[in-house]
């Protein structure tokens, strides 16, 4: 682990020392550059640097006849809200300018008298100001003042808030977050009304400039690990942030696992649920997904649904912690019963499995593989291709493969039960990334099958719980509640235990405010002493 | 970071290590010389494993932070220390050679007889160096989950043999007197408990926070009586003469199972729990010898000891038996006196010195 951590940070280092001859370079000379008191040279140099592309809009306007023009208006079309410029800020001035010419600070009285937006600031640097244009405010510059006047008129066309795709319930709310960061915040907002709740936002993407939200709830969440996923987010030297994929890779805990260490969700209720339990969830602009830290191996088989539903429903989980084992097993413990372990078979069933396979040529394990990698094929491609084609590939996949193969005799009927098991099982697990690690383990499952038989398979279970073991998400270890085995958090492992037992939150994401039930304050602040 | 080993995680590493591969062997050892009293043997065997376990914890109370070799050094100086320890590094090294050597020999004659043992060594070693590579809490972890699955499967297993019991079979009780029952459990005290010292090299990774004397002696009782129970059961089952004659009882007992007529056969399963408890005992005996290798000649860390290691051992697996025979003629005559040397008069050789150097407080100890 710890060697992984280094090798990060060399390959941090080593990125930020590539990045830093030419940002660096430009940033100094740009940070230097404030606003001149003509207002003639402040728009040269706009020009010059962000003039030439066409949708940058910069109205000029003079405040007495004849002279030139001494008052300003910068924006980009189509990232602003146009009915907010025309009639909130270009109509007010107009009226007033008289107020305007004959005032000692025009500064204040734009803000105070004339404006009539709500959110105002002032800057006098260039880089800033170019922050502001390109990020969809309006700028308002005077003459003879070195300083500019920041108008928050962001409005572009986006998804409205739809239902969500990936994760879907039966019962509870359904909606998704969009790409919008603010509308996702006001969907976490909506839901806890906490005054403790945090949001922190930054920009990183040293060229797309993309806002990265931190969510916590200040007095449950842990400090430490809050601290930590700053830290880890202050680390990224990147040109660009396209997705909450982009950032879960560069500050997940162990690159070379196929088990995801860090959730994601496109639900506003799951994302609220992980932050009352003290997570951090990370929301990035321009991405339906947010993260949620630290995460465990429980957590991705826990769906929404289960604590909608009733009691009854929380059963059902257990269905899922048997669908991971029939999704990497169920292939390799055919091949291996059917090459080594004949005797385990009863003798009918032994003979029909041998009469399906007197005419196939191949030996079990490699009907297996053929199986198995049509099937993820088609699965890939029904990702993949065009919605107005999808029917075709359900033919090809069940008529085509499934009848033909066993009437060709390619693959036996056996095999095919088998396969479509294991594929109906992968497809149960609430969250997309969790089904992946073991899509690729059952390869290596099957190799080990093959050659050594139920000892094979046994040893590589045990290599993988021994890997799943290793694993940690932000300090918290990945086998959490069962490696380390903590009873008081079985409540909600493999079965959900009623509402009214889940009286406190998972132990290791946060040391204050265990207690999330109940009406013995007493008891809470016990806790807190410990 | 917490890298230290919870009450629990020991508990279960100590059972699954005492359990480990003596449970093949166990029954056929104590049936041999005990005959039906076998069940007798096995349950004094315990209670002096116990004993042991009490002065391994005597001397881990005093040095609680220091591992075996540290301990050695400590008392007999830096040379005879480096000379002893370097032993007590090889009966660590041997033993693990012939746990793999074990578990091999078991898949090649009962579950896979057309592998090349060579290749079930391999694999096996892959996956402990993997394991020790990690570190002792991350096999402290999977053990957690490990022992669930054992747990489960060991109490599968004794409740589908309830049916088969014939209590004539351990009748009449007392019948070979009181020597063979002492014979007897020798090879049983030297095949497990003895080699518990080994935990001298883990027991300072334990947190120091909790009970660790608790969880070690209880992972003692609980895993000798796990065997003893697969002792009375095999006795119960298949009757003294056969639980001798068998190479691996407690194997054979699971081709006895037999669920509603449908589920029969299942001995390969059954295996598992041999599988895990040993996978276990070899982790923590790897561990022990690259940890012990690292102190003795200072290095900072044994990451790079592994492969090497693990080329020594699959060679010394391979030579360290002739055949079957000779295992258990080693394990009843031989190995009881090797490992006592190491499990128990070495631990109170070093207690003897420690009361021995209080009593004389002007003399000042070697490393300090």
């Amino acid at each position: 682990m710890r060697r992984i951590k280094r090798k990060r940070k060399q390959k941090q280092s080593v990125s930020s020392n590539r990045n830093a001859h030419p940002s660096t370079n430009q940033e100094t000379g740009r940070n230097r550059l404030l606003l001149s008191p003509s207002i003639k040279d402040n728009i040269e140099q706009i020009q010059r640097s962000i003039g030439p592309s066409s949708d940058v809009t910069i109205r000029q306007f003079c405040s007495q006849k004849g002279g030139d023009a001494d008052i300003a208006i910068i924006f980009i079309d189509g990232m602003v809200n146009e009915n907010i410029i025309s009639d909130f800020i270009i109509t007010p001035i107009m009226g007033k300018v008289e107020l305007l010419r004959h005032s000692l600070s025009p500064l204040f009285d734009l803000e105070q008298k004339i404006l009539q937006v709500g959110n105002v600031k002032r800057i006098s640097e260039f880089e800033s100001l170019y922050t502001s244009i390109l990020s969809g405010d309006t700028v308002i510059l005077l003459d003879k003042i070195t300083e500019g006047i920041v108008i928050d008129t962001k409005s572009w066309e986006g998804r409205g808030v739809t239902e969500a795709q990936a994760q879907t319930v039966i019962r509870g709310p359904h909606e998704g977050f969009t790409e919008a960061l603010r509308v996702n915040t006001s969907l976490i907002r909506r839901r806890i009304k906490d005054k403790n709740l945090c949001i922190e936002t930054k920009q990183i993407g040293t060229r797309t400039k993309t806002e990265v939200a931190i969510i916590y709830i200040k007095d449950i969440a842990d400090e430490k690990i809050v601290q930590e996923v700053r830290n880890r987010l202050e680390h990224i030297q990147l040109d660009g942030i396209l997705d909450s994929g982009n950032i879960e890779e560069l500050i997940q805990d162990n690159t070379f696992t196929p088990f995801p260490t860090i959730q994601n969700s496109e639900r506003p209720d799951s994302t609220s649920a992980g932050i009352l339990e003290g997570r951090v969830a990370i929301i990035v602009d321009g991405s339906p997904y947010a993260l949620l830290v630290p995460a465990l191996f429980i957590q991705f088989l826990q769906s929404p649904e289960d604590y909608y539903q009733r009691l009854g429903y929380g059963f059902i989980r257990f269905l899922r912690y048997v669908s991971v084992f029939i999704s990497l097993l169920a292939p390799s413990l055919y091949i291996a019963i059917t090459t080594f372990h004949q005797e385990m078979l009863k003798t009918t069933l032994l003979i029909s499995i041998a009469a399906q396979r007197e005419g196939i040529p191949f030996p079990a394990f490699v009907e297996a593989l053929i199986m198995e990698i049509t099937f993820e094929l088609l699965r890939e491609a029904g990702i993949r291709m065009p919605r107005a084609i999808g029917p075709a590939i359900s033919i090809v996949g069940a008529l085509v493969l499934g009848e033909a193969a066993v009437g060709a005799s390619l693959v036996s009927p056996a095999m095919v039960i088998v396969v479509s098991i294991t594929a109906i099982a992968g497809f149960t697990f609430p969250t997309f990334s969790i089904g992946i690690p073991f899509r690729i383990l059952r390869f290596g499952l099957m190799v080990l099958a093959a050659t050594f038989g139920l000892f094979g398979i046994i040893v590589g279970l045990i290599a993988v719980i021994l890997h799943l073991c290793s694993l940690q998400s932000f300090g918290v270890p990945y086998m959490y509640p069962f490696a380390p085995l903590e009873m008081n958090d079985q409540k909600d492992a493999v079965i959900r235990f009623p509402k009214w037992m889940m009286k406190s939150r998972p132990k290791p994401f946060t040391k204050w405010n265990q207690v999330r039930m109940g009406n013995s304050y007493a008891l809470n602040n016990r806790k807190n002493k410990r | 970071m917490n890298t230290k080993l919870t009450e629990r995680q020991l508990r279960m590493l100590v059972i699954l290590y005492v359990v480990g591969s003596s449970i093949l062997f166990t029954p056929a050892t104590l049936a041999q010389e005990a005959k039906q009293d076998a069940w007798i043997a096995s349950l004094i065997s315990v209670l002096i494993g116990l004993f042991i376990g009490y002065i391994i914890l005597k001397l881990y109370k005093v040095f609680p932070n220091l591992t075996m070799i540290e301990i050695i050094e400590h008392l007999l100086g830096k040379w005879l220390g480096k000379i002893v320890g370097f032993t007590f590094f090889l009966f660590s090294f041997l033993l693990a050679s012939l746990v793999l050597r074990n578990l091999g020999e078991f898949i090649i004659t009962e579950i896979l007889p057309e592998t090349p043992i060579l290749y079930v060594h391999i694999l096996v070693l892959l996956a402990v160096i993997q394991g020790v590579r990690y570190g002792i809490h991350v096999i402290g972890r999977s053990a957690e989950i490990l022992s669930f699955f054992f747990f489960f499967m060991y109490f599968f297993f004794v409740l589908f043999l309830t049916p088969q019991l014939r209590f004539e079979n351990i009748q009449p009780i007392f019948d070979v007197g009181i020597k063979p029952i002492i014979r007897a459990t020798l090879p049983y005290i030297g095949f497990p408990f003895l080699e518990v010292v080994i935990f001298l090299m883990v027991l300072n990774k334990a947190n120091k926070n909790q009970q660790v004397d608790r969880s070690f002696l209880s992972g003692i009782v609980i895993g000798g009586l796990m065997i003893s129970l697969i002792t009375i059961i095999s006795i119960l089952v298949l009757g003294a003469d056969l639980t001798e004659r068998n190479n691996y009882p407690s194997y054979i007992l699971g081709k006895k199972i037999s669920i509603g007529k449908f589920i029969e056969r299942i001995e390969a399963l059954i295996a598992i729990i041999w599988m895990i408890t040993i996978f276990v005992k070899l982790s923590i005996l790897y561990y022990a010898s690259a940890e012990s290798l690292k102190q003795l000649f200072q290095f900072k860390r044994y990451e790079f000891l592994l492969f090497p290691l693990g080329m020594i051992i699959i060679v010394l697996a391979f030579i360290i038996y002739p055949n079957i025979s000779y295992t258990y003629y080693f394990i009843s005559r031989i190995w009881f006196f090797y490992s006592a040397t190491f499990g128990f008069l070495l631990p109170v050789l070093l207690l003897i010195m420690i009361k021995w150097k209080k009593r004389q407080p002007n003399n000042k100890s070697p490393s300090s």
